[in-house]
């Protein structure tokens, strides 16, 4: 395990440079001195707020792949698709790959980068003492990277505009769900690190 | 250059990729990190080797990404094939110039942005260049915060070719161009990933 001098040491993930960050306040982001890359960071948050925010995304993860993302009329003939859907019909017409891809980056990273944050902030503390927090950091840190609803959703917005003008659009409660999971995701991803979750940690040892 | 200077790897310590602790690795050249069980380096393995490889590999397929149609429409009107610029190009026309621009910054200016780049950052740090550290750095930044956003007209593609399905009255499906364009993004992406942005400061330490 790390002995107690190196914990004080800080080796930056970009230029190598070994340093010792200050103690930080609450909210307080430490940097190397050298190249100017996040060294440490301190919660401003509880955990209890932050397990509310990953509740939230959840349920708006639900609700964007449950119900339609957007309807076309076109003609008198109405179609509709959902998330999966979406993949699916590109399946089907002999894009697998993409459709994976399409998959992988909007409905399946999510889902378990949200499962995950949950999962973590519920059970903070028998994760930690049975030693299995950092795994599940680690693939929170890794599954994140292919989380892209942000894109999605803009990828939906131009859609909507290229459509307009042949047919009627109408926007579904999945993509209403999806602008809104966008905010909560990137207020999850501020909260769910590596520093603030064994940070928690820490400051429940020492109070 | 200062005394306080110190790097990690001359202490035999290094960041852990995966929980960021910092890891005793010793003599040795890599070691499984105490807290989450990945792999800690001093570097990432071969880097500058497997980042050239998928820039060369996204090089070779940027090519029909953007002159292969990634899009075919049939409907009443006619047949058309749209690239990825003629995709643009009809959003100008439709009058939303806004969101075009937009589409021509995720699709033109990104790919482009990853593929100049990071061909930069290797050649630079391949002949140890020991200059323009901080502005490298920066590069790298952007190249990484910017990358995802290419991946806008696979979501528009997959979404037409979802709604825009009425048999002879209209119907879109996807062309071989957006099969080439994802790949460029997925290796653009990967290459990022396995350039090691300490190999930008490597050449400079040299105080012992």
């Amino acid at each position: 395990m790390a002995s107690a001098p190196l914990s004080e040491l800080h080796v930056c993930p970009q230029c190598d440079l070994v340093a010792r960050p200050m103690p930080l306040q609450p909210g307080e982001t430490s940097r190397c001195p050298r190249c100017g890359a996040e060294a440490d960071h301190r919660a401003r948050t509880s955990r209890g707020a932050a397990l509310a925010i990953a509740a939230t995304a959840a349920q708006l993860w639900i609700l964007m792949n449950v119900f339609p993302l957007v309807a076309l009329t076109l003609g008198g003939v109405k179609r509709e698709t959902t998330l999966i859907g979406a993949s699916v019909t590109l399946a089907q017409s002999g894009k697998a790959p993409l459709a994976a891809l399409v998959g992988l980056t909007t409905v399946i990273a999510p889902g378990i980068e949200i499962a995950v944050a949950l999962y973590v902030l519920s059970s903070l503390d028998s994760l930690a003492r049975s030693g299995l927090l950092g795994r599940q950091v680690r693939w929170y840190q890794s599954l994140r990277r292919w989380s892209m609803v942000d894109v999605f959703m803009l990828g939906c917005l131009v859609s909507i505009v290229k459509l307009a003008h042949l047919a009627d659009i109408v926007v579904g409660p999945g993509l209403w769900a999806c602008a809104a999971l966008l905010p909560v995701i990137a207020i999850l991803n501020a909260y769910v690190r590596p520093h603030s979750l064994f940070g928690w940690i820490n400051e429940a040892h020492a109070g | 250059m200062p005394a306080e200077l110190t790097l990690g790897r001359r202490l035999g310590l290094a960041i852990c990729p995966g929980c960021l602790a910092i890891c005793d690795i010793g003599r040795h050249s890599a070691v499984r990190c105490p807290r989450c069980g990945g792999t800690v380096h001093f570097r990432i393995p071969d880097s500058l080797q497997k980042t050239s490889a998928y820039l060369a590999a996204a090089a070779i397929l940027y090519a029909p990404a953007n002159l292969l149609p990634v899009m075919h429409t049939n409907s009443v009107l006619g047949e058309e094939d749209n690239t990825i610029l003629s995709g643009v190009a009809e959003l100008i026309h439709t009058g939303s110039w806004p969101l075009a621009l937009l589409v021509f910054f995720a699709s033109v200016v990104v790919p482009l942005l990853k593929l100049f780049g990071i061909s930069v950052l290797v050649w630079m740090s391949a002949r140890r260049a020991p200059d323009h550290q901080l502005a490298r750095v920066r590069l790298y930044r952007v190249v990484e915060f910017v990358g995802r956003w290419s991946m806008l007209d696979v979501y528009v593609i997959t979404l037409l070719v979802a709604l825009v399905r009425m048999g002879k009255l209209a119907s879109v499906s996807a062309g071989p161009g957006a099969l080439a364009f994802a790949a460029v993004v997925v290796l653009t992406l990967l290459a990022a990933r396995s350039f090691d942005p300490r190999s930008i400061w490597d050449p400079i330490a040299t105080d012992d």
